[in-house]
């Protein structure tokens, strides 16, 4: 048993240990009474300064705060209630926007090596056409000539009606080449993805079933494997369901292999260097960049104006590019996420000061308190560190409350922040979102706290003389009341005209 | 106060030592270390508890229950095999630290 554990243990059998201790010291003192020696001490202090070998002194004191704060807390309910309910909105907005700006920015793609993966792009600059689509001609150039790439597929949306025997729906079909899935690094949830053999001329169409298309359409039929549909007035036979995981770029129902659509088999797709229609994702190679791949695909392109001159006019600059998928998804939405997490720290700084105001206030009442206490014995620190607990306590209850306040309005954030980007449907309460918030609920504690505690008296025993009605105001704690107010007032003023502006250019 | 006061750090190894031919309680503990330096050495009680517990957190000593001459019930202090390394490895320190004041003393 090492040392660790038995300190586990010493903490775990405390009130044993405890009792056995005071039993030696009382046996102990006993013996030296016979001897008529009678210099043991404080037992208390001792058996005090003992225990604090078991090294868990610090824990007992702060359980013997939280529980004084608690009681406090109890007996003044106006205060606790407003405090908890200004800081959990506080920390409620936080933690609402620190989901989303996780779930949408910070976490990284659902896909095996995501941050290999890129999206290319074709740019004519010089007349305004920043993100053109490939053609086929195109695409199979670039497939041959990259150096960066390991791996490059095709993407395209279209609808199409899909008649299972019951009713006619309309589906959204994503159109990919046979190793999209691969490229995503995603594995079949049911059936198989596709393969070679399905994206060649006359092979037989095929279709891949979203998740949530299988399971809303078909109840998670566990046969579905085989069924057969008709579109396009052909046959296509069902060979796999996706993983629930979510689509990018698009939310689509099936995924059916180029083959299989009759606008991109057609003569003219297949042969017109002009006919850009098609997305193009890609991974790079290990220890390939971003930037070094972008100078791989503008090298190709450079070559194509040259070689084509009547599908590229030579003035419009024509040349490709790439970004990140996961930067490309996000580039939308990451300012305005911003914005308002900023907005929002701003609101639980006013909050905090809020609170902090409203302690300052009842601290002038709670003087002389502090003052018995002091003369009982208990250090400054140990002041301090009460009312940190108390303010700590505060706010955690504040956190708890905006944890259920996040909670409640996450689906509205959600709808808002899918009209930027489809990650929006990662965003969820997740571990680090609840870490964040018991992070930011401490901090909360710790910066109204500040205020109260630090503004106690040096000297508390002058308090205790003033009698039971002190009227006097204190100047220094009015000061630091007034600097409150004023930072208040600052940033809301800052927040309206803020907010005034967002509603412009948001909606 | 008289009290002749403990060299700091000491009082750990002294403890150690008279535990080692065999269990003793800590009143008896205090005692004997009077009574071996000849009562030129007096153990506070505030810090030979604290001293115990810490010796119990490392697993130097057990405690295990007794009772004592005047028919109490009360924990007996054992050493452990952990506490006779302890033990062996403060004396050596020790002796290396004594030799060094002493030459220190005898020649300066």
């Amino acid at each position: 048993m090492g040392e660790f554990f038995r300190r586990i243990y010493f903490l775990l059998n405390r009130s044993k240990l405890e009792h056995d201790l005071a039993t030696d010291m009382a046996a102990h003192r006993e013996m030296l009474g016979a001897e008529n020696r009678k210099d043991f001490g404080n037992p208390t202090l001792l058996a005090e300064q003992s225990r604090e070998a078991w090294g868990w002194g610090w824990l007992e004191r702060l359980l013997q705060d939280a529980r004084y704060a608690f009681r406090i807390l109890k007996k003044n309910p106006a205060f606790t209630l407003v405090a908890i309910l200004a800081l959990g909105l506080g920390i409620g907005a936080n933690t609402a926007l620190f989901s989303m700006v996780y779930g949408v920015l910070l976490k990284p793609l659902p896909y095996a090596q995501g941050q290999q993966l890129v999206v290319l792009r074709q740019v004519f600059p010089k007349v305004g056409a920043n993100n053109v689509g490939f053609s086929v001609k195109e695409i199979a150039d670039y497939r041959q000539q990259s150096r960066s790439l390991a791996q490059l597929e095709e993407y395209h949306q279209m609808s199409f009606i899909l008649l299972d025997g019951h009713e006619p729906s309309e589906v959204r079909t994503g159109v990919v080449s046979a190793h999209f899935f691969d490229l995503l690094g995603i594995h079949p949830f049911l059936g198989r993805f596709f393969a070679d053999s399905d994206d060649v001329p006359g092979a037989e169409a095929v279709l891949v079933l979203s998740n949530e298309y299988w399971r809303q359409h078909y109840g998670g039929d566990p046969n579905i494997v085989g069924r057969r549909f008709r579109m396009n007035d052909r046959v296509h036979t069902v060979i796999g369901v996706l993983p629930p995981v979510p689509q990018y770029p698009r939310e689509n129902d099936v995924y059916m292999t180029t083959i299989a659509c009759p606008s991109r088999s057609s003569n003219d797709m297949k042969t017109m260097r002009n006919h850009h229609m098609m997305r193009v994702f890609a991974r790079l190679k290990p220890g390939e960049t971003v930037q070094s791949g972008i100078t791989d695909v503008s090298t190709i392109a450079s070559r194509f104006p040259q070689a084509f001159p009547d599908s590229y006019p030579q003035d419009a600059g024509f040349t490709a590019s790439m970004d990140s998928l996961h930067a490309q998804l996000t580039q939308d939405v990451r300012p305005k996420l911003l914005i308002l997490l900023g907005a929002s720290g701003l609101v639980l700084l006013i909050a905090c000061a809020n609170v902090a105001n409203l302690a300052l206030a009842r601290m002038m009442r709670r003087e002389q308190e502090l003052a018995v206490r002091a003369a009982l014995g208990a250090s400054r620190g140990r002041l301090i560190r009460q009312l940190l607990t108390e303010s700590t306590l505060l706010s955690l209850g504040g956190g708890l409350l905006g944890l259920f306040l996040a909670s409640q309005c996450l689906t509205l954030l959600v709808s808002f922040v899918a009209r930027f980007t489809t990650r929006a449907g990662e965003v969820s309460i997740s571990t680090p979102v609840l870490l964040f918030t018991l992070g930011l609920s401490l901090l909360t504690g710790i910066v109204f706290g500040a205020a109260p505690a630090f503004s106690q008296r040096a000297s508390l025993v002058n308090s205790l003389k003033e009698g039971s009605n002190s009227a006097t105001v204190r100047v220094d704690g009015n000061r630091v009341r007034n600097l409150l107010a004023m930072g208040q007032v600052a940033i809301s003023f800052m927040l309206l005209i803020g907010a005034g502006l967002m509603i412009r250019s948001f909606i | 106060m008289a009290k002749n006061e403990m060299i700091p750090g000491t009082l750990g190894m002294l403890v150690l030592r008279v535990l080692q031919p065999g269990a003793l309680h800590g009143y008896a503990i205090a005692q004997r270390i009077h009574t071996l330096s000849n009562d030129l050495l007096q153990v506070e009680e505030g810090s030979l508890y604290p001293a115990l517990q810490r010796m119990l957190i490392k697993g130097w000593v057990q405690a295990e229950w007794g009772v004592s001459e005047t028919n109490r019930k009360v924990r007996f202090y054992k050493l452990t095999a952990a506490g006779r390394k302890q033990l062996q490895s403060e004396m050596t320190d020790f002796d290396r630290v004594l030799q060094g004041i002493q030459a220190v003393l005898s020649k300066a």
